[in-house]
C-alpha cells in the first residue's frame, strides 16, 4: 500500500514538474535544479580486454573463438530511486553496438539512486508491431545486418557472429581471421525477452553535470557453461535450451562500473 | 535521363508559381483549380479504388494507410516483377509466383538465388488477400511484412531490405513512381506497402463450382456433384477443414502427412510441441493447376493426396481426429477429384 502511494505520488510529482518545465520554456529559462541530462555508456569486454573484431578470444573454458558482431537491444530501462520507487525511461529502445558507446536517455529527476533495470531484448507488443513503419534511424526499423525475423515476425533480441575453434586441440587454423568453423547465436522470441537488475550501486545525478553511467557486459560471464565446440549455433527457433542456457548468461554479464 | 524525361513537369509547375506570385487574387484561384494535365493523371491515380471480386466474395480486409490506388497497384506490380530486389539481380517475386502457373511454380521445393532449393512448396497468391497469417506456418502476419522475408532469406533472394531502397533511389524511374504513389522517396515503408497493395488484386474465383453456386445446376457435371457431397458431406469431412469461399478455414492443423516431420511446422512459431505437423490448411481453388501439393511438395497428384485421405494418414500425436480412413471406392475417388477439378478457374 505505502509504495503502492508513493509511486503515485512521485508520478504525480513527476507530471507536474513536467507541466511546470513545459510551461517555463515559454518565459523563463527551466529551472537547472530538477532534472538533469543522464547518458549510458555501454562497454564490452571479454575479461579485463575491450572488445574488438579481429583478435583471438578464449572462453573461460578454454575455447578459442573470434567475433565479427555482437549487437543487442536494451529497453524498458529504470532507474531506482534511493526510496526505491523507480523512474522508468519510456519509449527508449537502444540497439547497443560496441562501435557506439554513448546513448541518450534523455532528461532524469536530481537526486540519489541506487539501482538501474533494463531489459535485453523488445516488449511482445513491440516485438510483433510492423517494423517498416519506423523511418530509417530508429533502432526499431529494419537494421542491416538485419535485427528481424521475419519468417517468425519479430526482433532478434541479441546477435553475436564469429567463428570458433572446434579442435579438441585448439589448432584449428585460421583463415582471413576467421576460425574454420562460423559461430552465431541470434536469440530471441518472447519468452526470452529478460530483465537485467543491477542493484547494489548508488550514484547520484546532481543538477550541475551531465550525468554517465557506465554498464558494462563481460562476454566470458556470455559463456558460462557453454561449450562453444559443440553448441556454437543458435536461431533460437530449434534450439530453444542452448538459445534459454545463453538467456540467462545474458542476465549476469552486466556490471555498472563506478 | 530522367531530367530530360520529367523537365516539363518541372516546367508546369514552374511557371504556375510564376503566376501565383503576379497575378491578383480571383485568377489566382481560378489557376489553381485549373490543373495540369500530368497533375490531373496523378490526382485519377491517386484515388482509392474499389477491388475487384470474384461473384460472392466478401470485401477484404484492407490496412487503412495502404488502401488501393493505381499508381500503387502499378508500382507494386513493377516491383512484384522486378529481380531489381535480390542480392545479384536475378530473382523476382515472379521467379517464384507465375501468372501463368496461378502465382505458384510448380516445383516441390522452390529455386531461388544461385540455384538454391528452398524449404517448402510455393503456394499460389490468388486470394492471398483473405489469409489471416502468412506462409505455411503463419510466422508472418500481414501481407506487408512478408515482403521483407523472401528479400532476407538465404535461399530466395539473399539480400538486404535497406540496399533494395538505395537501389531504388538511384534508379531512373522508382523515385518518381514512389512520389506518386506514396508521396515519398523510395523506402522500406513504401516498398513492402506497393508490393501487398499488388497482392491484393489477385483473386480466383470463377471456376464451374462458383457457376453451380451461381444457380447454373449444369455447369457440374453428375460426377462432380457426387464429389462435392462427398467432398461437404460426413462421408468426406472435407469441408471441416476446407470451407468457405477460399476453401480453407485458415486454421493450423496436421493430417497425418507423416509419423516424422522433418519440418515441424507452426511448432517453430509456438515451440509448443502439440503443434508439431500442423500447417496451415491450404486453399483448394485452383489446385488441379498447382501441383505438386503440401508443404513440402512431397505428393505429385491429386490422386496420391486422396489416396492418402482414403487410408486415413499416418499415427500421429497431433493429427486431427477429423482425419480417419475413409476407405473410398474407385468411384468416390475419382468424384472426389472431378470435384477438385471443378474448382479450376475457367
Ligand atoms: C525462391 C522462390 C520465392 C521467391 C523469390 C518469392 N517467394 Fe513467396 N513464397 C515462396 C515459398 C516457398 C513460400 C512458402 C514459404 C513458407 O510457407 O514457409 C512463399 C510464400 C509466400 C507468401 C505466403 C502465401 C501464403 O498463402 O501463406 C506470400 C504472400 C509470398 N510468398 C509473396 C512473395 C513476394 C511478395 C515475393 C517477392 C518479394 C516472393 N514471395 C518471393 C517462394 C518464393
Ligand atoms: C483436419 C483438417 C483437414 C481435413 C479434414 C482435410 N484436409 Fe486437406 N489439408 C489439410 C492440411 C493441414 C493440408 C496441408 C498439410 C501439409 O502440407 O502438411 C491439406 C492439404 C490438402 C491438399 C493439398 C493442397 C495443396 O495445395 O498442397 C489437398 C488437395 C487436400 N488437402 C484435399 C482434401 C480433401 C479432398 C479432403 C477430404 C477428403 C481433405 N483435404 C480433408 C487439412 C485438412
Amino acid at each position: 500500500m505505502l509504495l503502492k502511494h508513493q509511486s503515485f505520488l512521485a508520478i504525480l510529482l513527476f507530471l507536474f514538474i513536467t507541466l511546470i518545465s513545459c510551461k517555463n520554456t515559454e518565459d523563463t529559462p527551466q529551472p537547472a535544479h530538477q532534472t538533469q541530462n543522464l547518458s549510458l555508456k555501454m562497454s564490452t569486454v571479454i575479461g579485463n580486454k575491450p572488445i574488438d573484431f579481429t583478435s583471438v578470444f578464449t572462453t573461460e573454458a578454454g575455447a578459442r573463438y573470434t567475433l565479427s558482431s555482437f549487437r543487442y537491444y536494451v529497453s524498458d530501462i529504470r532507474l531506482v530511486k534511493q526510496d526505491g520507487s523507480e523512474f522508468p525511461i519510456t519509449g527508449k529502445y537502444l540497439l547497443i553496438n560496441p562501435a557506439t558507446e554513448d546513448y541518450d536517455l534523455g532528461q532524469i529527476p536530481v537526486g540519489d539512486y541506487k539501482g538501474l533495470k533494463f531489459a535485453v531484448g523488445i516488449d511482445s507488443i513491440t516485438n510483433h508491431a510492423d517494423p517498416t513503419v519506423h523511418p530509417a534511424t530508429n533502432p526499431l526499423a529494419i537494421q542491416s545486418p538485419g535485427m528481424h525475423w521475419s519468417w517468425n515476425a519479430g526482433y532478434i533480441f541479441l546477435m553475436m557472429e564469429g567463428s570458433c575453434d572446434t579442435t579438441d586441440t585448439n589448432t584449428d587454423v585460421q583463415t582471413f581471421g576467421q576460425f574454420s568453423h562460423p559461430m552465431f547465436y541470434h536469440i530471441g522470441m518472447d519468452m526470452l525477452y529478460r530483465e537485467v537488475n543491477l542493484d547494489n550501486i548508488s550514484f547520484a545525478v546532481n543538477a550541475s553535470d551531465k550525468k554517465t553511467l557506465h554498464v558494462q557486459a563481460n562476454l566470458n560471464k556470455f559463456f558460462t557453461g557453454i561449450d562453444i565446440k559443440t553448441e556454437n549455433a543458435s536461431h533460437t527457433m530449434g534450439s530453444m535450451p542452448l538459445a534459454t542456457k545463453l538467456t540467462n548468461n545474458i542476465q549476469t554479464m552486466f556490471s555498472v562500473i563506478q | 535521363m530522367r531530367s530530360l524525361a520529367f523537365s516539363y513537369g518541372y516546367h508546369f509547375v514552374a511557371v504556375r508559381n510564376y503566376f501565383i506570385y503576379y497575378i491578383p487574387c480571383v485568377l489566382l484561384l481560378l489557376t489553381s483549380c485549373k490543373k495540369d494535365k500530368e497533375d490531373e493523371a496523378i490526382e485519377k491515380g491517386n484515388m482509392v479504388i474499389t477491388l475487384q471480386l470474384p461473384k460472392g466474395f466478401l470485401y477484404p480486409d484492407i490496412p487503412p494507410d495502404n488502401l488501393p490506388t493505381q499508381n500503387r497497384i502499378e508500382l507494386g506490380k513493377l516491383l512484384f516483377f522486378d529481380p531489381i530486389l535480390s542480392r545479384d539481380s536475378t530473382i523476382s517475386c515472379g521467379t517464384c509466383h507465375l501468372p501463368d502457373k496461378l502465382f505458384a511454380d510448380k516445383l516441390p521445393k522452390s529455386i531461388g538465388i544461385e540455384g538454391r532449393i528452398g524449404e517448402r512448396n510455393a503456394p499460389s497468391l490468388l486470394n492471398v488477400a483473405y489469409q489471416p497469417s502468412l506462409f505455411w506456418d503463419g510466422g508472418n502476419p500481414t501481407l506487408e511484412q512478408q515482403v521483407l522475408a523472401p528479400i532476407d532469406n538465404h535461399n530466395e533472394m539473399d539480400f538486404d531490405v535497406n540496399k533494395v531502397v538505395e537501389r531504388l533511389k538511384k534508379h531512373a524511374q522508382y523515385p518518381l513512381l514512389f512520389q506518386k504513389a506514396y508521396n515519398q522517396e523510395p523506402s522500406v515503408y513504401a516498398l513492402t506497402r506497393a508490393i501487398a497493395c499488388f497482392e491484393r488484386t489477385l483473386y480466383g474465383g470463377s471456376s464451374a463450382y462458383d457457376e453451380y453456386s451461381d444457380k447454373k445446376p449444369n455447369a457440374l457435371t453428375p460426377s462432380q456433384i457426387n464429389g462435392m457431397n462427398l467432398f461437404f458431406g460426413e462421408e468426406g469431412e472435407c469441408f471441416h477443414c476446407h470451407t468457405g469461399f477460399t476453401f480453407t478455414d485458415n486454421s493450423f492443423r496436421n493430417n497425418g502427412l507423416y509419423q516424422v516431420y522433418a519440418d515441424s511446422g507452426r511448432a517453430r512459431i509456438t515451440q509448443n510441441p502439440s503443434d508439431i505437423g500442423k500447417f496451415k490448411v491450404p486453399s483448394l481453388r485452383n489446385v488441379e493447376k498447382t501441383s505438386p501439393y503440401m508443404h513440402d511438395g512431397s505428393m505429385a497428384t491429386l490422386e496420391e493426396v486422396i489416396d492418402h485421405y482414403s487410408k486415413g494418414g499416418h499415427k500421429h500425436p497431433n493429427k486431427s481426429p477429423i482425419i480417419q480412413p475413409l476407405n473410398l471406392t474407385d468411384q468416390q475417388k475419382d468424384d472426389l477429384i472431378s470435384f477438385l477439378k471443378a474448382l479450376t478457374d475457367r
